[in-house]
């Protein structure tokens, strides 16, 4: 239980940041923890516990996106962004910020897997290019490309909603 | 890599403050000169902003878990799952359970009694499928017969002009009035001998059509037919006309080719 009370705030960041549901986090959450349990004797010391756990709950969720991808909830976060309801963008600040929040979170779900992963992990669980690394098994480099690649997309998506000059 | 490129590339690092001091001065100058990287770093700095601002949504959000009791419901949740044998899966349906392997050799005496009652039911219906028909017993081929029958005709041939070619030859070399030896003894023996086999061989060279021994043959029957009939009183002159008929009819040097030809089987 130890390791559950360590870890399981990271985990969920994740899965909650891929999935923004909770219920469908927390049972993530579980599962991941459930599959860490039976396979903690595959596990080297020596290396980044938490990358591998991480990787762990990062395979889960990837398995869950696409047995889920033609369900409900994923109609509802491919809903274009044309039908969600945008005020004017001279509105007050506040809700302005909570458009952008609403509009960033359908964007990061139009990005590859990859990037939103990366962007994910970096913004939202605030990990560092060498533990993203290593939880996707991937070299930093490439890290930072896909970082950089995933934010020119979201300018991309969010530019035409926000005003934004591309 | 021109300067707008490596700013944009190195925006994100710029906004988290992770550029040393000399390249973010750097970068501080190129976005006051450079209009189009400063809407880029402002349009990033938005993102970032809404990324931080996501990120305090999701900290409202977990405030809202109870995370002291999730560790004991992932703990219950893991001995259920050990606890929970490993049972077979339950028999949904009346075919289902026939398939089970307990069934296997139910089902394997099954099949062997339907392959043993087959086999009999065809038995009772058509049991000559199971008879070897009568001329079919021995398994030898008609041209392998007649292979054998031409080979025992030849060398019933070839024994016949042997012996034939040393009676002639004891006729031939024997000295004026030595002839009616043959009438004696061994060799009388042995002329009536081969008057009779000729009679045998007869048969045999007509079956596999052997004319040219066939007429040799009749040839060398008459010569001794003659000496068998040698008497006593056989007169010198006609003791040398019969090995003037031999030689005449060169008897000897037929013998000795046919019996040649014979060896090499072309006859």
């Amino acid at each position: 239980m130890t390791l559950t009370r360590t870890y399981q705030k990271k985990v969920f960041i994740l899965t909650y940041s891929f999935f923004r549901n909770k219920e469908d986090a927390l049972d993530l959450v579980q599962e991941t923890f459930l599959r860490l349990y039976q396979k903690i004797d595959s596990f080297r010391p020596g290396h980044n516990f938490e990358a591998w756990l991480l990787q762990i709950a990062k395979n889960l969720c990837i398995d869950q996106y696409r047995r889920e991808s033609g369900r409900r909830r994923e109609l509802e976060r491919d809903k274009p962004v044309e039908e969600m309801n945008i005020p004017d963008l001279k509105a007050e600040g506040g809700e302005e910020a909570r458009d952008l929040k609403e509009i960033l979170t359908r964007c990061v779900a139009k990005l590859a897997e990859r990037q939103r992963l990366i962007f994910i992990m970096r913004h939202y669980n605030q990990l560092k290019n060498e533990e993203i690394a290593q939880t996707l098994g991937i070299s930093v480099g490439t890290v930072k490309s896909l970082h950089f690649k995933a934010v020119q997309n979201l300018r991309a998506h969010m530019s035409p909603y926000l005003g934004w000059e591309t | 890599m021109n300067d707008c490129q490596k700013t944009k590339n190195r925006l994100t690092a710029f906004f988290e403050g992770n550029l040393e001091g000399g390249d973010e001065d750097v970068m501080k100058k190129h976005l006051d000169e450079c209009p189009e990287c400063r809407r880029t770093a402002e349009d990033l700095r938005r993102i970032l902003d809404g990324a931080d601002a996501v990120r305090e949504d999701l900290h409202e959000v977990m405030a809202s878990i109870d995370w002291d009791a999730l560790p004991q419901k992932i703990a219950d949740a893991a001995f259920a799952r050990t606890k929970r044998a490993p049972e077979p899966a339950p028999v949904r349906s009346f075919w289902r359970a026939l398939v089970q392997p307990r069934f296997q050799p139910v089902y394997a005496g099954l099949l062997l009694g339907i392959i043993v009652s087959a086999f009999g039911m065809l038995f009772l219906l058509n049991p000559q499928a199971f008879r070897r028909p009568a001329g079919e017993r021995y398994f030898a081929s008609p041209d392998l017969i007649d292979r054998a029958e031409l080979q025992l005709a030849r060398r019933e041939t070839l024994d016949y002009l042997d012996k034939s070619q040393y009676l002639i030859l004891d006729f031939v070399q024997s000295g004026p009035g030595q002839a009616r030896l043959l009438q004696k003894g061994q060799a009388s023996l042995r002329l009536q001998d081969m008057l009779s086999k000729k009679r045998y061989i007869n048969q045999q060279l007509d079956r596999m059509q052997m004319a040219k021994a066939r007429e040799i043959c009749n040839q060398i029957e008459v010569l001794l037919l003659e000496l068998s009939q040698i008497s006593d009183e056989l007169t010198a002159r006609e003791e040398a006309k019969i090995k003037d008929f031999i030689e005449q009819r060169q008897i000897l040097l037929k013998i000795k080719l046919l019996k040649k030809e014979l060896q090499e089987s072309e006859v």
